[in-house]
């Protein structure tokens, strides 16, 4: 069958992708936030985001147009880069706000490895699970997988940022899901997760927490349960600011926000972090409703058109490899979303696609290039 | 060997498509809940994240009200309010506590424990604290120097209380200082709000309400860090009232010279006995109370505090002396009140009485003397007999009847009642001095009346009921409230405030009410004790009555110390006929009343002569005066005693 690059392009995917794009760079522009409070355009963060969306399309064209093939060979590769890249940044790292997450780079800023990190970790688990025994899964690929994943969690505890170590449970258990362990496994794991889950909290993890991981978990239960909570001085002012702050961002937004530039608490910079993890706070006020469901609408789109073409590919690696990449981009999403409207307790996990940082944006281009490079192939093979 | 991708494995046993949709399912499950919470948080909720978002950004800022300026009765300003600059702190703003202390400490010099004290106060919770008052230009610079980093420095207009004269007339305007914690939770300052500078004794006090005005505010928006962004609006402060009062500033001068140069503590009082006006209340001595409106240090206050002279005490009415003699010109009005003494009625002085198995001796000896000679000469001999013949219970009823132990309802803070004699008063003495007194012990005797006759004993009432009592009698009968107020003056929203009078109406025949004044005069023009100060002005036939006293405060055998010299009284008033001026003095230690305390009276009556004929009036300097006119010196003592005081 003839290639037809041009017709059988992910145009859906291309505008549902630039939509938000330019969704974070109005967003980033309105607030007008810059690194350490510089005052010059090519400082803000808008002007960055720019920039690296710009690379982030080169990247993604590149990706779209690659052999399957090659990232299939190159997988261990990227993997055995990224694990060196996560041990580097524990010695030459920058340190901010007491993690060592950041290498520094040059005009655009700085990289984050941790990022490279979790698209690597689902290729090479993808390339572990891709073998389909007449059995399924084999306990040796799922010892393999373990391992693939527990190496960059185990660097990646030690910036420490135990929230991007999280996110590298979920790709991995969709991708072992969809490498047919059998129902009853998943039953059984579903079920000791309910009946488990509070008992290890309670025991394991719980002495564990740092006290401003309790503190956070608190606030979300309070925020959940008890609204009135959220309101007493301490909590207020002290660890209950951030989410309390973006809650009333969000909710004082209403049906269609308080317009561009206009939003109280993102002006008077009452979010913090306002134009990385808590953007959503600043759509949401701006924009409203309209905003925020937009915005999650489109994610939404990207997340389940990722999944269908996940579906229709023709082999193993790739679908594995949208698969959980799909995972990945939802948690992310849901987390993020989660934290900004005082679901999730806060931690650091950028909204992909919108939050300023150049390392998270063109990992999603890069991974994004890996579906369309997908669906342009749907055809062929 | 790397696989081959297109190589296909054999078929799977399980449908991964299914699967694939089991999860997309989950996603979009999740996204309802997301999308659920926004709608509930962005329109069920949204108007309560409207408020939050608005008290977010909102601050008031008070603006301090002026108080209101206070007057002498010819509208010259005595207190006025400047505008000076404070350096204040808004708690909620610091970022860091420790690197906002060191910057006080480093570029304003305000010590940590104060600005710590201010910050823990309840005030700083719901506005901005004091720090540093009546800051530089300089100071000023360096707040906004200093704004982007630290919004919680702020420089705040705050109009600063000024005494024009000082310590001159310190007792009657009292002072400001930051209303108390204490004084918050008491309903006489359910008015205040933390941080409010308030009167705290004098007229500042009194008329606080009236002088406070209420403060204005200005609604701004500010940023997270409290930075200001924009105006919302402005209310202004309403000012206090302007209070005119009574006082005669030359005669206030004149009362404080006379007292600074005895350099003894005491307190003169000057009123018109026709409606109570006070013109002039001395009490020495007296306190700068600029230092309050600057925010008194604490070393500074202390050296008030401790001071045993008592300078923040006004002694003409918070201090409780025995009157001495001139307690006999009120024993004669009780005495024809309870209807026991007649003007022709003669007693014996007899040199002294013999009572409780003792002599009481009388000064000198005088015969059987009517009334005004009893007065005239001072006659402790006659006074005793009225005394005893008085009794306990009519000297109560008639005494306390023309403001002796009563409060004068002056309008001033902290008044006073003082007491007068009487059983419980007795018993009181008894307890204190001696334990194992018998029951007769307790009771009233001959000898208790006796020593109450001539004020000493249980007497104790303030020099200003003793002034009003007198006034009351000179007017024949027509007891005023003392008091400073001429009026409050009317601003847009508030009425002009006058003082209410209350008059208290004694009668007598009016041929006792003569024969009291005419012994009062006698003393003075007569011959009597306080001779030396008569004021001879035949342009206008001014003449001065009035009654010396001479109270003891040990027993005359032991006293040799200036501590334990008798208290100077003289009380006096003039004309004789239509009475227009009323004064007392009280020197502490002064010795005898016609020594140090009628010659203070003289020179008020002769500075007020003096205005009344248009002459100018100069502070009359205590060098001028003769020798004689000093303090008494011991070796005069003894021929002294014999003329009686």
């Amino acid at each position: 069958m003839q290639e037809r690059p041009w017709r059988d392009f992910d145009w859906p995917l291309l505008a549902a992708l630039t939509l938000l794009c330019a969704a974070s760079i109005v967003a980033l522009y309105s607030t007008d936030a810059a690194p350490g409070g510089a005052t010059e355009w090519r400082q803000k963060f808008w002007f960055k985001q720019l920039v690296w969306c710009g690379i982030g399309y080169v990247a993604f064209f590149w990706v779209a147009r690659l052999s399957f093939q090659r990232v299939f060979d190159a997988a261990p590769y990227v993997y055995a880069a990224t694990i060196l890249l996560l041990i580097a940044v524990l010695f030459i790292g920058v340190k901010i706000n007491g993690q060592r997450c950041w290498i520094r780079l040059g005009p655009l800023g700085t990289l984050q490895p941790s990022e490279f990190a979790k698209l690597s970790a689902i290729l090479l688990a993808a390339r572990i699970l891709r073998p389909l025994g007449a059995e399924g899964v084999t306990w040796r690929q799922l010892a393999l997988v373990a391992g693939v994943v527990l190496l960059p969690v185990a660097l990646i505890l030690q910036q420490p940022d135990a929230g991007t170590a999280l996110t590298f449970f979920p790709p991995v258990a969709a991708l072992i899901f969809l490498s047919g362990i059998s129902l009853r496994w998943v039953t059984a794991a579903a079920v000791a997760a309910f009946a488990l889950g509070p008992l290890l909290f309670a025991f394991v993890l719980e002495p564990r927490l740092k006290q401003y991981q309790r503190d956070r978990i608190n606030v979300t239960w309070n925020a959940i349960f008890y609204p009135e909570r959220l309101k007493d001085r301490q909590t207020r002012e002290g660890f209950g600011y951030q989410t309390l702050q973006s809650m009333i961002a969000v909710g004082s937004g209403g049906i269609i926000g308080k317009g561009f530039r206009g939003g109280t608490q993102s002006q008077g910079g009452f979010v913090p972090e306002h134009h990385s993890d808590f953007i959503a706070s600043v759509v949401a006020e701006e924009f409203g409703l309209v905003g925020s469901l937009g915005v999650l609408a489109l994610l939404l789109f990207i997340i389940l058109h990722s999944a269908n073409v996940a579906g229709r590919s023709r082999e193993r690696f790739s679908m594995l490899v949208l698969a959980g990449y799909m995972a990945l981009l939802a948690f992310h999403v849901i987390i993020n979303f989660g934290m900004v409207v005082g679901l999730v307790p806060i931690m650091g996990i950028p909204l992909p696609l919108l939050s300023a940082g150049g390392s998270s944006l063109l990992m999603t281009f890069v991974s994004l290039g890996l579906v369309a490079n997908v669906h342009g192939k749907r055809f062929s093979n | 060997m790397t696989p081959r991708l297109s190589s296909a494995g054999p078929p799977p046993p399980f449908n991964p498509r299914l699967r694939l949709l089991a999860l997309q399912v989950g996603v979009a499950l999740a996204f309802a809940i997301l999308a659920l919470r926004l709608w509930s948080m962005q329109i069920v909720h949204h108007e309560s994240y409207v408020k939050q978002a608005e008290n977010n950004r909102e601050r008031k800022i008070p603006i301090v009200a002026p108080r209101g300026n206070i007057l002498d009765r010819y509208g010259g300003v005595l207190v006025d309010s400047r505008p000076t600059f404070s350096l204040m702190i808004n708690r909620e703003d610091i970022q860091s506590e420790a690197e906002t202390l060191r910057i006080l400490m480093e570029e304003f010099g305000v010590s940590p424990e104060l600005a710590r004290q201010q910050l823990r106060s309840p005030s700083a919770k719901t506005r901005p604290v004091e720090v540093k008052s009546n800051i530089s230009d300089a100071d000023r610079a360096k707040v906004a120097v200093l704004d982007y980093e630290h919004p919680e420095f702020l420089v705040e207009l705050r109009p600063q209380r000024k005494y024009l004269h000082g310590e001159l007339a310190c007792h009657i305007l009292g002072y400001v200082t930051e209303v108390s914690e204490a004084q918050l939770k008491r309903p006489e300052f359910d008015y205040c709000r933390p941080g409010d500078k308030v009167g705290q004794a004098g007229l500042e006090r009194f008329y606080n309400r009236i002088l406070m005005g209420r403060d204005g505010y200005r609604r701004i928006i500010v940023d997270s860090r409290g930075r200001f962004v924009r105006e919302i609006e402005t209310v202004p402060p309403v000012p206090g009232q302007d209070i005119v009062t009574t006082l005669d500033l030359d005669l206030q001068r004149v009362a404080e010279a006379r007292l600074r140069a005895l350099k003894l503590d005491g307190a003169i009082a000057v009123m018109d006995p026709r409606n109570g006006e006070m013109l002039a209340l001395a009490s020495m001595p007296g306190y700068d109370p600029n230092l309050f409106a600057a925010g008194i240090s604490r070393a500074d206050y202390a050296r008030y505090a401790n001071d045993k002279h008592k300078p923040l005490r006004n002694r003409a009415i918070q201090d409780i002396y025995p009157p001495g003699s001139t307690w006999k010109v009120i024993m004669a009005v009780a005495a024809m009140r309870a209807g026991v003494l007649k003007p022709t009625d003669r007693f014996l002085c007899g040199g002294g009485i013999n009572v409780g198995g003792r002599h009481v001796r009388c000064m000198g000896s005088h015969g059987m003397p009517p009334l005004p000679y009893a007065i005239t000469k001072s006659c402790d001999g006659w006074f005793y007999r009225l005394g005893i013949k008085l009794g306990l219970d009519d000297l109560r009823t008639y005494a306390s009847e023309i403001g002796a132990g009563e409060y004068t309802g002056i309008d001033l803070p902290n008044e006073f009642k003082g007491y007068i004699p009487s059983l419980e008063l007795k018993a009181a003495t008894v307890r204190r001095t001696m334990p194992n007194a018998t029951p007769a012990q307790y009771r009233w005797t001959d000898a208790d009346s006796v020593y109450a006759s001539i004020g000493q004993a249980m007497v104790r009432p303030t020099p200003l009921q003793m002034l009003r009592s007198v006034a009351g009698i000179a007017m024949r009968g027509t007891f005023q409230t003392p008091h400073f107020l001429l009026e409050a003056r009317p601003t847009h929203d508030s009425p002009r405030v006058t003082f209410e009078n209350r008059v208290k109406q004694v009668e007598l025949p009016d041929d006792y009410w003569e024969a009291v004044i005419e012994g009062m005069w006698g003393a003075v023009n007569a011959g009597g004790t306080a001779s030396g100060s008569a004021i001879r002005d035949p342009e206008t036939g001014f003449e001065m009555c009035g009654k010396t006293g001479t109270a003891q405060v040990v027993s005359k055998l032991k006293a040799s110390k200036l501590e334990e010299r008798d208290h100077s009284w003289f009380v006096g008033f003039g004309p004789r006929r239509h009475p227009e001026i009323a004064a007392i003095s009280l020197v502490e230690h002064g010795g005898f009343g016609a020594k140090a305390s009628a010659p203070n009276v003289r020179a008020i009556f002769e500075t007020w002569l003096r205005k009344k004929k248009g002459l100018p009036v100069t502070t009359e300097s205590p060098e001028r005066e003769s020798p004689e006119r000093e303090a008494p010196k011991p070796a005069r003592k003894a021929r002294r005693q014999a003329a009686g005081d």
